[in-house]
């Protein structure tokens, strides 16, 4: 195993939708070249604290206080444009969402942002992001049909083509998998655990088992806090927290 | 628990009514199409042939065919739409994606409202006023300002009412994958809502392929082809105004030709655009 080391930290954050504050004090860091999971019950906070990692939900009347830093550097100091926050910091969401246009478009699409390429080194490319999302065999042939005729797991695949397409470095998931069959979810899992080899990976679930089973590391939130934070063995066999004993053998949540 | 027979009845008693009242009231509006058809094509079928579209307009008792109004018509119309969608897209583009809250889109929208149900005799006469008389007479041009003001504010609503429904999931995994907003504007959400978009512009040129009042102040008629639009232009909603209202057979028989015309084109029109929005990806 290479060594751990934290790409993205977060330094007591506080996080405000206008009067509400979704976020208490997280500080939490997210080692490179591991799966950190996320859980906790509905209005926790995890997916406030997921997209305040790529500033996906800046919006008037949001507000965010402390720091969050990518290898040092705090991107809450970033103005203006966001896009190379987004290229390094990529993000996929719950309920799949395949853009209008072809397969091949759909992954070309998001690397033409950033670089210009000849037609073959971006066909080279393409293929490249569907190998690693585990797509490429099941949509080789069918490379020029739209994008959403795809069935809801290989739809979700593709958006992890897509995100991972841009080379980022790390991935954000917003319950990838929980809009996906058990089979479908399965296929999500053995990805994410493959992608684990080159990025740092954090992802929210609702899945117990699902963050059981693929987090390195895992994070329980409640009420807007990170009540604890361990390895994922660690905090599933032996939580320090009476509130997270009490989340994981299912008496609240 | 047992159930309460008499409300039981009662409700499907009340359900029964409801339907019989549904069925007619839609039967009855039905009939009112399928009769407005029914007349226009058994009059104006008779007249409709090869002369139509090859010759001008004839004088009083005279040979002729419609093909004056016809090609003044496509040209009003195609230059209306053509100077209508470019404006009414990127407004209606910026009420949906850019201006959702601001005070300044609110008056937009109120405003453009305000210009879709004005009566289009009004925007003949404002053309008129703007146009005509400054020009010292009438022209193709002046009616298709007229018609493009006409079609405005319907491609401003459409446009801006099918992208509020592309999903903002779709907006987010753009700007998430680090798109800037005009390109996912334009490569995602425009692209969700092509097809509406589309069947906007197809209901705007129905609506206006049939207008008559803004042009009698605008291109009024002629008699002759012209060559381009700066003279005064036939069209065949005004040829039909002009021969249904003369006392010649003749010339009420090209009318009913021209109506013929006119709602075979509109009915094409529509049945094109719930086909393009049937199929739309959204």
């Amino acid at each position: 195993m290479p060594p751990n080391l934290p790409k993205m930290t977060v330094h007591h954050l506080n996080y405000f939708y206008g009067q509400m504050q979704a976020l208490k004090d997280v500080s939490v860091a997210f080692q490179d070249r591991r799966v950190t999971a996320l859980i906790g019950p509905s209005g926790c906070g995890k997916s406030t604290l997921l997209r305040a990692l790529n500033r996906i939900s800046d919006s008037p009347g949001q507000r965010a206080e402390g720091e969050i830093l990518l290898d040092g550097e705090n991107i809450l100091r970033w103005k203006g444009d966001l896009t190379g926050l987004r290229a390094r910091v990529g993000m996929v969401f719950q309920k799949p969402t395949p853009f209008p246009m072809s397969i091949f478009d759909n992954i070309a699409f998001p690397i033409s942002l950033y670089r210009r390429l000849s037609r073959l080194q971006m066909e080279d490319e393409v293929e490249q992001a569907l190998r690693r999302a585990a797509l490429w065999d099941e949509v080789k042939d069918k490379l020029r049909q739209s994008g959403l005729s795809l069935s809801g797991g290989q739809q979700q695949r593709l958006c992890i083509a897509r995100a991972i397409a841009i080379k980022p470095e790390v991935l954000l998931l917003d319950e990838p998998a929980s809009a996906l069959d058990p089979i479908s979810t399965a296929l999500i899992d053995e990805l994410v655990c493959e992608l684990r080899r080159d990025y740092c990976l954090i992802m929210v679930t609702h899945n117990m088992q699902q963050a059981a089973r693929i987090g390195d590391y895992v994070g329980f939130m409640y009420l807007g806090e990170l009540i604890e934070f361990g390895e994922t063995v660690q905090l599933f066999s032996n939580p320090r927290e009476k509130r997270t004993q009490d989340y994981i053998t299912g008496r609240f949540g | 628990m047992t159930a309460d027979r008499p409300l039981l009845s009662r409700r499907r008693a009340a359900d029964a009514v409801m339907t019989a009242v549904a069925w007619a009231a839609t039967l009855a509006t039905l009939a009112v199409l399928a009769l407005v058809l029914f007349v226009v094509v058994r009059r104006g079928i008779g007249s409709l042939g090869l002369a139509i579209f090859t010759q001008t307009t004839p004088p009083p008792g005279g040979k002729g065919g419609l093909l004056n109004p016809i090609l003044g018509s496509l040209a009003m119309t195609g230059t209306a739409v053509a100077a209508a969608s470019p404006v009414g897209i990127l407004a209606g583009t910026y009420l949906a994606e850019y201006g959702r809250h601001k005070r300044l889109a609110q008056v937009v929208r109120f405003l453009n409202d305000t210009l879709l149900s004005a009566p289009s005799i009004i925007i003949g006469l404002f053309v008129y006023g703007l146009a005509v008389r400054p020009a010292g007479h009438f022209s193709g041009w002046a009616g298709a300002l007229a018609l493009a003001l006409i079609a405005l504010p319907v491609v401003v609503r459409t446009t801006e009412d099918v992208l509020k429904m592309v999903p903002a999931s779709l907006r987010e995994a753009g700007i998430a994958l680090g798109a800037p907003r005009w390109r996912m504007i334009v490569s995602i959400a425009w692209r969700a809502a092509a097809g509406g978009i589309a069947t906007g512009l197809l209901l705007a040129v129905a609506r206006i392929s049939g207008e008559t009042a803004p042009l009698l102040f605008t291109s009024l008629n002629n008699q002759f082809l012209t060559s381009g639009l700066d003279q005064p232009t036939a069209s065949l909603p005004v040829a039909i105004f002009q021969f249904a209202m003369s006392p010649y057979p003749d010339w009420q028989a090209l009318a009913w030709a021209g109506a013929l015309l006119i709602s075979a084109a509109v009915l094409l029109l529509n049945i094109s655009a719930r086909l393009i929005a049937g199929r739309a990806p959204m």
